[in-house]
């Protein structure tokens, strides 16, 4: 296997009694896309500072290409960071072509015509040769970010650092601009990091989604298992609509686990289950939170004659308190009388919503596998929230 | 045919990017802020208190000399209480008038306001030896002097004319200060307040008021500082109402003359002149940061009256004719108090014309001072920009501790009254033994300390202003950090460190005391008109135009670095 582009080892940093950053080891191969993720506060920025020299670390190694980069300063590492401004820390008092040439003008080691035809070159790239002249505070949020890129690109760096990239744009423009972003980036080869807080944004760009809560790495995966296998609690509630459900595990046979919540129970089987690894652990009546993804419980409306019919799986009844209609998608809040805690949020297409009044008694089937089970306490929940 | 030059431009930018590798080197830039922080320690900070350890050392040649002798005593006691009743009236006189005009001028549209803008400033391009005299032709009875036609001359007590004069230096700073703050509060919130039923009055004094305390701290501090410190005025003042009062910075200064005048004659001065001089150096030190520590904290402390809301009264304040009489009230004060007596000199410019003063005055003396003073105002300046910039971006850009430390001594030489300020240095200056005795270095060394704390200060404000976000996207894009500084900080900044450079030359060309108190032989042109007024026959005439001389010295300046700025920035655009 290749030597990693990117390698963070053991990296630490204190801002006083602020512990920022704890314990973080990562790798990242040429060419990826990283997207990290995490509430605010969680040192999502901070990493980025300590990747670009910005930062010191309190300890700690970053090597990019096998060379350690510590005592490296910032303007010699290659790295070209984008922090998180209004106007893309574009530089006001310079036009589109000088932000674009400003960094091999400033390191002076190319003759002025490979600087000319660079810039030529780039503006082209991202669609903005018509506009050289115009400053900043003349561009569209669009523009603004494609110059942005632009001089990033210039700077000829390995690395991108995107502090959320597309913060200030609307939701419309933020979708289509985030496509091309990625698009832009891959086909230069560029291993880039891309600060975000929407999961969505997140999911839809990322070759691999890096998770950190309170300055520590909570989960460093692909979307999809991010989004199916949760590794913690805190990246179960993060992505999607989850019903986390405190429970009590009464009983371990072979391999299923059984849990109690309120005065029902519930099921998990094992094999079903293959990204969960089950803890190993016959112990019983601890307690646990079971995540249950909106989208995978399996909404159908009771008759008189489905009833008794349990087969394999969870089957809970309640009624539907109150729908939501989210486009293509709606959102109906269940209540179970049987559960102690919270109501159950399940995602249906939005054109399923005729059959769902509020008031409707429903039947709700949570597939074995769909569950997830984290032997955390139920108060990790209330901080959660309150972050 | 382009060979030649070509080649000669590859050398040049060859050099250039080899200048910056080497100042780009860890080690220079370490050694710079070094040699910085070193040279603002030991030639700004420590002369300015070194008449601390003046004191301590020979405090029993003080005790024997000034505190046993009674005479002395109480005319240092009485001086003393002067600066201080002047002073703390001052600051309050100040805030109660100065908030309501901040505020309109902030938050008000109106006609004239943009000329009113500039009105306002005028006053601070007046040397304060050439404004004391005015003010006193203005209210005072001046025996010596035929009355000025408009004159109002009844004024015969030291004390209100005193507190009148202060209020005209004061109060532009004030205004201008609690205005620059009060921009930087959202009007939204006050609006958002008025919304929910408080009417304009009370939206202004329940919500904003209370985030405007730093303001209030800033102004308080400011017209301490500088009421305290005003010497040349004072003298001029109280000289042309032949009166023998005394503030503490106008004894130091008057000691001073003594001294010299023996000297000159050849004679062992007084020997209480040097220890009680150096005594009211540090009483006034003291004094100063005292006060300054005192209305900090009931700036910070005090409680505002925000609990209670008296509805009916507050509407009527705030609507109709009552709001237009107090903007009426308010800047008929700031006509009739600041602008009229700021400049009432220029009335005597044309009483006191005549042909025969024209040809028998000492012309060489009179270019010579002005010379002096435009040669002491540049350098200051010029040195306090190269170290102050520097400066004011290690105490914002670099996490040191040091920094914060240096973030509170900078302010130091601006609390400390000039007159305090220029006799340690003088003293510190005279007791060395490396350089040569020089005193036109010497008074330059002084107004280099004097001025040290307004670029530094504004410089801070315009980094504080430029997001650290922009600098960091430089570096990472390969700028060394002295190119970061040129092209990214500089352009921004540059607003704000002009700003400084203009108070820091303005103030030190119509700086009397810090001179006067260094040495009354370098003759600058505001110890020049204190010169003129206090001489045994008065020439208010010559005054009168030397000091208008000043002050167009300084408006051009002013006029020239903001055209130019403003050209430049136009030809970046």
């Amino acid at each position: 296997m290749a030597e990693a582009h990117i390698k963070i080892k053991n990296l630490n940093k204190r801002f006083g009694k602020l512990h920022a950053i704890q314990d973080v080891n990562l790798e990242v191969e040429r060419g990826e896309y990283v997207v990290i993720l995490g509430p605010t506060g969680a040192g999502k920025t901070t990493l980025l500072k300590l990747i670009a020299g910005l930062v010191k670390p309190t300890s700690g190694k970053i090597y990019s290409n096998g060379q350690l980069l510590n005592k490296v300063p910032s303007e010699k590492r290659n790295i070209a960071y984008l922090p998180q401004t209004s106007d893309y820390s574009l530089f006001p008092y310079m036009n589109v072509w000088e932000n674009t040439i400003f960094s091999p003008k400033m390191k002076r080691t190319k003759p002025l015509e490979e600087v000319r035809s660079l810039g030529d070159e780039i503006l082209d790239l991202v669609n903005l040769r018509t506009r050289y002249d115009a400053l900043p505070h003349e561009l569209s949020g669009g523009m603004k970010q494609r110059v942005a890129l632009a001089r990033a690109i210039a700077a000829d760096a390995d690395v991108f650092l995107l502090d959320e990239p597309l913060r200030a744009l609307d939701a419309r423009l933020r979708i289509r601009l985030r496509t091309e972003l990625r698009k832009l980036v891959s086909n230069l080869d560029k291993t880039t990091f891309h600060v975000t807080h929407d999961q969505e944004e997140a999911l839809a760009v990322a070759d691999r989604v890096l998770i950190i809560n309170e300055g520590k790495i909570v989960q460093f995966d692909v979307p999809k298992e991010i989004y199916n296998c949760p590794s913690t609690l805190f990246s179960a509630y993060f992505f999607g609509t989850t019903n986390l459900i405190p429970a009590t595990k009464i009983q371990k046979v072979k391999n299923r686990d059984v849990f109690q919540t309120g005065e029902f129970q519930l099921t998990i089987q094992s094999e079903d289950n293959s990204c969960q690894p089950i803890k190993q652990d016959n112990k019983v009546s601890i307690e646990v939170v079971l995540a249950v993804k909106a989208d995978k419980i399996i909404i159908t409306p009771l008759t008189k004659t489905k009833v008794g019919i349990q087969s394999k799986g969870n089957y809970l009844e309640g009624t539907v308190e109150r729908t939501f209609f989210l486009g293509k998608w709606a959102n109906l809040v269940v209540r179970v009388e049987e559960f102690s805690k919270e109501n159950i949020h399940v995602i249906i297409p939005s054109v399923d919503l005729l059959k769902y009044d509020p008031g409707i008694k429903v039947r709700l089937e949570i597939p074995y596998n769909a569950i997830s089970c984290f032997y955390e306490p139920w108060d990790t929940i209330k901080q959660l929230e309150m972050a | 045919m382009t060979v030649i030059p070509s080649s000669h431009q590859q050398q040049l930018k060859c050099f250039q990017t080899r200048l910056i590798e080497v100042v780009s080197k860890p080690s220079v830039s370490k050694l710079w802020y070094f040699f910085i922080v070193i040279f603002f320690l030991t030639l700004v900070l420590f002369p300015t208190i070194f008449v601390l350890i003046y004191v301590i050392l020979e405090f029993t040649i003080i005790q024997s000399e000034v505190i046993s002798n009674p005479v002395i005593y109480s005319e240092i006691l009485e001086a003393l209480l002067y600066s201080i009743v002047v002073s703390v009236v001052i600051t309050l006189v100040d805030l109660v008038f100065g908030l309501p005009i901040a505020w309109t001028l902030v938050r008000k549209e109106f006609r004239f306001k943009s000329i009113l803008n500039s009105v306002i400033e005028l006053p601070l391009a007046v040397p304060t030896a050439g404004l004391g005299f005015s003010v006193a032709l203005f209210w005072g009875v001046t025996p010596d002097v035929p009355k000025p036609v408009f004159a109002l001359n009844f004024i015969q007590d030291a004390l209100p004319i005193l507190i009148l004069f202060h209020f005209t230096t004061t109060f532009p700073y004030v205004v201008r200060s609690l205005a620059a703050i009060l921009e930087e509060i959202d009007i939204t919130i006050e609006i958002a307040a008025r919304t929910c039923g408080a009417s304009k009055f009370t939206a202004a004094r329940t919500v904003t008021l209370p985030l405007f305390r730093s303001g209030v701290a800033t102004a308080m501090v400011l017209s301490l500082a500088k009421s305290l410190s005003d010497t040349g005025g004072v003298m001029t003042l109280l000289a042309a109402i032949s009166s023998l009062k005394q503030t503490g910075t106008v004894l130091i200064g008057n000691w001073k003359y003594e001294y010299k005048d023996a000297i000159d004659v050849g004679e062992e001065p007084l020997s209480y002149l040097l220890p009680g001089m150096a005594f009211v150096s540090v009483l006034m030190i003291g004094i100063a940061l005292c006060l300054v520590f005192l209305a900090k904290i009931i700036a910070k402390k005090a409680k505002l009256p925000v609990r209670r809301v008296f509805p009916s009264f507050e509407w009527k304040v705030s609507e109709g004719a009552a709001p237009r009489a107090r903007s009426i009230l308010s800047f008929g004060f700031l006509i009739f108090l600041v602008l009229i007596p700021s400049f009432f000199l220029v009335m005597y410019i044309f009483q006191g014309f005549s042909v025969e003063k024209i040809l028998t005055a000492d012309w060489i003396i009179f270019a010579q001072s002005i010379l002096f003073s435009v040669i002491v105002a540049t350098i200051a300046t010029l040195v306090n920009l190269c170290l102050g910039v520097p400066m004011a971006i290690l105490i914002t850009r670099k996490n040191h501790f040091l920094s914060r430390v240096l973030d509170a001594l900078v302010d130091i030489p601006y609390v400390v009254p000039s007159a305090a300020l220029g006799f340690s240095v003088g003293l510190f200056w005279s007791t060395q033994v490396f350089f040569p005795s020089n005193e036109l270095f010497f008074v330059i060394m002084a107004h280099i300390s004097m001025t040290f704390p307004f670029i530094v200060r504004n410089t801070i404000g315009g980094l504080a202003e430029l997001d650290s976000a922009y600098e960091d996207t430089a570096r990472s894009l390969g700028a060394r950090p002295i190119q970061t500084f040129r092209h990214v900080t500089l352009p921004v900044v540059k607003f704000s460190i002009i700003a400084g450079a203009i108070m820091s030359f303005t103030r030190s060309i119509g700086e009397t005391g810090a001179t006067l108190a260094v040495s009354p032989e370098s003759i600058t042109a505001p110890v020049f008109i204190v010169d003129l007024i206090k001489r045994a026959d008065p020439d208010y005439f010559f005054a009168a135009l030397t000091t208008i001389v000043l002050i167009l010295i300084s408006s051009l300046l002013i006029f020239f670095l903001r055209a130019t700025v403003i050209r430049k920035s136009k030809r970046l655009t």
